[in-house]
């Protein structure tokens, strides 16, 4: 299928379809095979709802390709069940006593078959390669960064689409010998003797209340840092509607200038790189009809470059990442869409992107009406290809950790701002930088950001570059700070008992722990405690534990728990998992 | 004098006001507290930057008068040295009764449901007795919102059918505390000008004890200042012969609540005087806030010495000391109406006024103001927090010229 970029998308995932199923069943799949039920029942249900979007497919239109895209994923598993029973009929066939193993690898084989007429055959893994351009002016490369795969991603399943900030400093509380109480989504209490820390989300429980208060208003901040010497970029607030004042400050400071509302979240309203009187008013235009188009907004200074998350923890930085738009490199054989859906795959390996696709929307496709391409387009080798305006991981952007490159002066700031604001313990810094391998005074920089919730997981699970367990080295330092010795637990073999309240009985919550727990290679039991608790003692890895913990407080569909206790306990080691009724 | 109270759009700073009590009063109840330490930190600080959302920072004087190290901040007047999540677990009130009655702490009866099931409130009140109190369970940082007196399962009933859902309305910059989750504040006011229960809150039904209240005000895990009351009395008097088991429930509760240098514990108990025993105390409320204005008036002596404590250092200056500031507002976009304004409060305050710089496509105003140190505070505060004026700046730099200590 990837060589023939002629037939639109639509049409060249009907025709892989249609070879898999013929290779499997021996005939041209037609609507009466389909009808007959001469699929699997969970192929079947996968493949209709594409059957009609076939049909439909005049033009590639937007909402059909995440369909498209949903249905890659799902006809994967559900092949893979299929396969799966394949090999068991074929067990059964063969007459009698087959090892399991046999069962196993004639699936695998299966599969592995599958997969090569299906997916994409052979695509090289994505790389990342670092090209800033100073006014316009391409630098030297940095060396391709190849992506990275981390096993804990299946582990993490149980999570689904929650956030892992709260999830990543549970873990590395439990490594450290506490007992967890958690009380929601985002919040928990760790505790060991005497000693208890209150956890929101990735925040430090040692920030202090002017710390946060300071960290949540960006005005606050600027207006902190500024006279401190912090390069932040020169700008001012002004109330809804005062363009006259806003006009002359642009030109005092010169342009380019952003334009942005003063409440704003990420991109609502935002205006880049404003070069005149004239593009500074219909900026405004822009901003007014937004949604916050009624509220203060903030004149400052453009600063050329890309986003940095860096990670401050102890006085240090730890880790520095660069989120770089979505985008995908060029390799002179693939389409755009091809190489969408391999870099996708690829997401599926980080657990912090798995939930994250890249997704074709509007934006994308203005992107690339920009460029003059469509998603049938082949770019050539290495010609990056730019798929949002917007550096959210969200929205399929790649985390890349720089670190190792970055400059040392920009390092020094990084660790001086967060030193100068009192009561703040560990931070993210959000950085503009146009080329971080230079220092300060050569290239463009601005601390946009301080923020005391960073997400730590793009640290910690980097599309591209060295991970770096930043919530480990945020409790060590907690731990450091208040004199408690580090006793850290062997992280493959941890036994934990876990009392779920609310309402989890009657719910399928018992199954729904167990079935996790299974597939996370855990051992141990899960039973009904009384009318409103479930109990389970988890044996295994740290990774499965914890993340079976966290998800926990939100369950099955039905399942409304209140609380989730996780105590760490001395048993013998059970064999296998077992639901007790 | 002063208006009694402040009301949206009444500017309490068009009137003469010649005292820092007249001024107090003046002020809405949110921001007195911050002007407390204000007035205490300001003539003692080298520079002072205020900020949005009653955040002011305060950097220590060295030897030759400028600015050294590390500030101090405080954001409406709770000491930064209260860790945030100890602020936030203490807001919560189940939290902190779980925690409580763990470590072996009296609490009051209590129970708490969702806004929306009446039906569980009057089940509950008429399982522990009338009289109760309906108060939410997230607590908002300064105004503590609560309802006593219900009596009777038809006031409960009555209060519910007043209720309606909540008003998504954005809060105004001044009571957005930033570490406050701020589920009620004060104008949940429906169209007919009638106050309302939100219901999608959650409500905490208390038994309403009879006693005395008692209040320990700790710092640093240990007890500052103890004061009572009787229930239904406003004002607080010392509480002079306390027993010493109450000292140390308050030395408990303290080291229970971890993170909070300073805490407000308020109880109902039989007697101050005489041994906390099992069912003649309960704790009813704790909080971050210490309220150091509603004892400022009758006691000022204890309340000076926990200002003290809170503001980290002690004024050698009394209030009426001359003082001379210079101060650099920034995000101004209305420069003559500010100029009017800022002549207006200063003349207000008795203070003189030379204003050297305004800009207002930079957005900055620079002025010089003497007079007494207290109005020098007011007139700063006033400004950073847009308390009875038009303008807010986004920030207010003070440096202290010359303070009554000869400097």
């Amino acid at each position: 299928m990837g060589l023939r970029p002629d037939k639109p998308m639509v049409g060249r995932y009907w025709d892989y379809l249609e070879t898999v199923v013929s290779r499997l069943m021996g005939s041209q799949l037609d609507a009466e095979a389909l009808a007959k039920g001469q699929l699997a029942r969970h192929l079947k249900a996968w493949v209709e709802p594409t059957l009609e979007l076939i049909d439909n497919a005049k033009a590639l239109e937007l909402r059909q390709w995440v369909k498209v895209q949903r249905a890659v994923n799902s006809i994967h598993m559900a092949l893979k069940q299929l396969f799966a029973d394949l090999a068991r009929q074929i067990q059964r066939e063969g007459n009698g006593e087959q090892p399991a193993e046999e069962v196993t690898s004639a699936s695998e084989a299966l599969f592995f078959r599958a997969e090569r007429v299906l997916y994409l055959p052979e695509a090289e893994a994505p790389t990342y390669t670092y090209q800033p351009r100073l006014k316009d002016v391409p630098q030297e490369p940095s060396p391709p960064l190849h992506p990275n795969a981390f096993d804990d991603t299946p582990l993490m399943l149980p999570l689904g689409t929650m956030d892992a900030k709260s999830h990543l400093m549970e873990r590395e509380c439990l490594r450290q010998g506490f007992n967890v109480l958690r009380t929601g989504k985002g919040v928990f209490t760790a505790d060991k003797g005497d000693q208890r820390f209150y956890f929101k989300l990735s925040r430090s429980p040692l920030v202090s209340v002017d710390a946060i208060a300071l960290c949540t208003h960006k005005e606050a901040t600027r207006e902190f840092l500024a006279p401190l010497g912090f390069p932040v970029p020169r700008g001012r607030m002004f109330p809804s509607g005062d363009h006259d004042n806003a006009m002359r400050y642009a030109n005092l400071i010169g342009y380019p200038v952003v334009v942005k509302p003063a409440t704003g979240v990420r991109g609502i309203g935002v205006v880049p790189n404003i070069r005149s009187d004239e593009e500074l008013q219909s900026a405004f235009h822009v901003l007014e009809s937004s949604k916050l188009g009624h509220d203060d907004f903030i004149v400052e200074k453009h600063i050329f470059g890309e986003d940095y998350r860096i990670m401050v923890i102890g006085g240090k930085v730890r880790a520095a990442t660069l989120r770089a738009p979505a985008s995908v490199t060029g390799d002179g054989k693939h389409t755009i869409a091809e190489l969408i859906l391999i870099k996708n795959r690829y997401r599926q390996n980080i657990p912090h992107l798995k939930s994250r696709p890249i997704v074709y929307t509007e934006s994308t496709q203005y992107q690339l009406d920009k460029l003059g391409y469509t998603l049938h387009s082949v770019p050539p080798l290495g010609k990056r290809i730019n798929l949002s305006g917007s550096c959210n991981l969200s929205q399929g952007g790649d985390s890349v950790n720089v670190h190792h490159e970055m400059h040392p002066s920009i390092i020094k700031v990084a660790e001086d701002a967060v030193k100068a604001v009192p009561g703040l313990d560990y931070c993210g810094i959000d950085f503009l930088i146009e080329d971080h391998r230079k220092p300060v005074g050569e290239t463009d920089i601005g601390i946009c950001e301080l923020n005391a919730h960073a997400a730590i997981g793009t640290a910690c699970y980097p599309m591209f570059g060295e991970p770096v367990n930043v919530p480990r080295q945020a409790i060590e330092a907690i731990l450091h700070n208040q004199g408690m010795p580090l006793t850290p637990l062997d992280d493959s073999q941890v036994s934990v008992k876990m009392r779920v309240r609310g309402r989890v009985t009657g719910v399928g919550f018992r199954k729904w722990v167990s079935r996790h727990a299974q597939k996370g290679g855990l051992t141990g039991y899960v039973k009904n405690r009384d009318k409103r608790t479930v109990e389970a003692v988890l044996q295994g890895s740290l990774v499965a534990i914890a993340s079976l913990a966290t998800a926990c407080i939100r369950g099955p569909s039905e399942a409304l728990p209140t609380s989730v206790r996780v105590m760490h306990v001395k048993e013998p080691l059970h064999d296998g998992f077992t639901l007790i009724r | 004098m002063a208006s009694p109270s402040y009301d949206k759009g009444e500017r309490p700073m068009d009137v003469r006001i010649d005292s820092f009590r007249a001024l107090l009063d003046s002020l809405p109840s949110i921001a007195k507290e911050g002007l407390l330490i204000h007035a205490q930190r300001l003539p003692a600080s080298a520079r002072t930057m205020l900020l949005p959302r009653q955040l002011a920072y305060y950097y220590d004087r060295h030897a030759d008068g400028e600015s050294v190290g590390k500030p101090a901040g405080f954001v409406c007047g709770v000491s930064g040295r209260n860790l945030l999540p100890a602020v936030n677990f203490c807001q919560d009130i189940r939290a902190w009764r779980a925690r409580l009655e763990r470590h072996g702490i009296k609490v009051v009866k209590a129970a708490s449901f969702s806004g929306r099931s009446q039906r569980d409130h009057l089940r509950y009140a008429k399982k522990i007795g009338y009289p109760v109190v309906l108060k939410p369970v997230i607590r908002n940082t300064l105004y503590e919102e609560f309802i006593t007196d219900i009596s009777n399962e038809n006031e409960l009933e009555f209060l519910f059918r007043k209720s309606r859902e909540l008003k998504k309305n954005k809060a105004s910059d001044l009571t957005a505390s930033p570490y406050a989750m701020t589920r009620l504040s004060e104008d949940h006011v429906d169209e007919h000008g009638r106050r309302f229960l939100p219901l999608s809150v959650r409500y905490l039904l208390e038994k309403q004890l009879a006693g005395r209240h008692l209040r320990l005000i700790m710092a640093e895990g240990q007890l500052a200042a103890a004061f009572h009351k009787p229930l239904q009395d406003k004002a607080w008097q010392p509480a002079d012969n306390l027993h010493e088991s109450y000292r140390a429930l308050g030395e408990k509760v303290a080291k229970v609540m971890q993170g909070m240098a300073f805490l407000r514990i308020d109880l109902v108990v039989e007697d101050p005087a005489s041994e906390a025993k099992e069912g003649n105390h309960a704790v009813i409320s704790l909080s971050e806030h210490l309220k150091c204005y509603k004892l400022y008036d009758e006691h000022p002596a204890v309340t000076q010495r926990l200002l003290e404590l809170v503001a980290g250092c002690s004024p050698d200056i009394s209030l009426e000391t001359p003082l001379q500031i210079e101060a650099v507002l920034a995000g101004i976009s209305r420069g003559e109406r500010l100029e009017r304004e800022l002549r207006r409060t200063a003349q207000a305050l008795g203070m003189e006024l030379a204003i050297e710089e305004l800009d207002q496509v930079t957005g900055r105003v620079r002025f010089h103001a003497s007079g007494p140190a207290w109005a020098g505070s007011a007139l700063t505060w006033a400004y950073a927090n847009g308390l009875g004026i038009e303008e807010i700046p986004t920030s207010v730099d003070v440096k202290v010229i010359r303070s009554g200590r000869g400097g």
